[in-house]
């Protein structure tokens, strides 16, 4: 198995109802370091995926997506591991 | 033994082209050699003599170290010839090599003791004709029969010359015998001051050359990752920060710079360094047991001798097997991931199940 580099995590927000999440998606795209950002029904109603080599500038991301008008609340998963079809 | 003084000579323009595939533009000599004068090194010595593009690097070079402390010198053979393309640079420092061994001059100059001091005699002298600053190399100096040694240094320091280089050029010294070789060395001198170039083929090049340095001379050579003929020469990280950390040397060298320098080279010539090197390898502040780990994240000195921001290096943990538990926990704080002990407790055993290492990261 090849060691990957950097960490790769995906960060869940609950939104506020009055701030629609395509409007929140967009401004959080803006955010250096952010991969992709997708709309989700469930409890969740955003996840966000972050790569980056460090622990340090993961949390700066935090920080600026917390900031994010309309983001209610985050909780991050770190990815252990990724299985893909060949 | 005490240190004298030392100045450290780059050579990566010069040995270092004459290893396999570093192969450098004049624009990327130019970029290595100020990035060498920003670093802080004594000397940086290029080769004009390869061709045109060197002369041209030589000379921009000679333009922009103007402002610094750095001195360019330029290397060729004790040939006339030679010694007219260093003049052409406009070099204040040039230096010529001629082999000193019985075994040299019989197999490679084809020239009796005799012819060997006459050349030596009269290159130095067209050099100095000619008002360049000079340094002799005595090739093969470890393997020269010292009685020889000590007539040719009387030849060469009478021509003039500043500097002798003495050469372990195959590498074939202990550190006791460079040492003792550098001394007699010394006691042969009237006033020029002695180089130590030492080649790494039995893995000595280091212990050699501060051996030497520890013995009389005065000027260490070096190169950006050791690079050079065969096995190559100390690297210029590895010589600074055990002469700083470990002898106490006062080198005013910017070792934060030393990491990026390793890695302008191998983006220059795509010639990867060992992970395994110090102080500029890839692994040389990955930590990877989990004890080590753990000690790391509490103290770091408990397993790194110096930091890596002192060399421009960065700090790595790896997330695997063998250090799950320390790194998930750790994680799990910075991340602010909430995880309870019981969670831990389930993605470690899913961790342990997997072989090898998951991840890396910086702090």
């Amino acid at each position: 198995m090849a060691m990957e580099s950097g960490l790769n995590v995906f960060i869940g927000a609950v939104t506020e109802e009055k701030t629609p999440t395509a409007q929140i998606a967009k401004k959080l795209l803006a955010i250096p370091g952010i991969e992709s950002v997708y709309e989700l029904t469930g409890e969740l109603d955003i996840l966000i995926q972050v790569k980056s080599p460090s622990v340090s500038k993961i949390n700066e991301i935090l920080e600026a997506i917390r900031a994010t008008e309309g983001i209610e609340k985050t909780t991050t998963y770190l990815v252990l591991d990724k299985h893909v079809k060949n | 033994m005490a240190f004298s003084k030392v100045l450290v000579l780059d050579t990566t323009l010069r040995e270092g082209e004459q290893a396999p595939n570093i192969v450098l533009s004049a624009g990327q000599r130019i970029e290595i050699g100020n990035a060498l004068s920003e670093i802080g090194v004594d000397f940086i010595e290029i080769a004009p003599i390869v061709g045109e593009d060197a002369v041209k690097a030589t000379k921009e070079l000679m333009a922009s170290a103007n402002n610094s402390k750095t001195k360019v010198i330029a290397h060729g053979r004790a040939f006339e010839a030679d010694i007219d393309i260093l003049r052409k640079c406009d070099v204040e420092w040039g230096a010529i090599f001629l082999s000193t061994s019985q075994l040299h001059m019989t197999n490679k100059l084809h020239l009796d003791e005799a012819g060997v001091l006459k050349r030596a005699e009269e290159t130095v002298t067209y050099a100095k004709q000619h008002g360049l600053k000079l340094r002799f190399t005595c090739e093969d100096a470890t393997r020269t029969d010292n009685s020889f040694l000590r007539k040719m240094i009387a030849v060469i320091e009478g021509a003039g010359a500043e500097r002798i280089s003495i050469t372990d050029t195959v590498g074939a010294s202990t550190p006791e015998q460079f040492g003792a070789k550098v001394k007699e060395t010394v006691s042969f001198t009237k006033k020029s001051e002695i180089d130590v170039h030492c080649h790494n083929d039995l893995g000595l090049a280091l212990p050699n050359a501060i051996s030497g340095l520890q013995n009389g001379a005065t000027c260490v050579h070096v190169t950006i990752n050791g690079v050079g003929e065969r096995s190559g020469i100390p690297s210029l990280a590895e010589t600074v920060m055990a002469l700083k950390l470990l002898y106490k040397v006062p080198l005013q060298i910017k070792t934060e710079n030393l990491t990026p320098l390793s890695n302008m080279l191998t983006k220059f010539t795509g010639v990867r360094t060992d992970p395994f090197k110090p102080i500029v390898g890839e692994n040389a502040f990955r930590h990877k047991g989990g004890t080590h780990l753990a000690a790391v994240l509490s103290k770091s000195e408990t397993y790194e001798v110096f930091s890596p921001e002192s060399v421009g290096n960065t700090r790595r943990l790896v997330l695997g097997e063998y250090s799950g538990k320390n790194v998930l926990k750790y994680l799990n704080e910075a991340l602010g991931m909430n995880m309870t002990e019981d969670m831990l407790k389930k993605h470690l055993k899913k961790i342990k199940g997997k072989k090898g290492d998951l991840f890396e990261f910086e702090l």
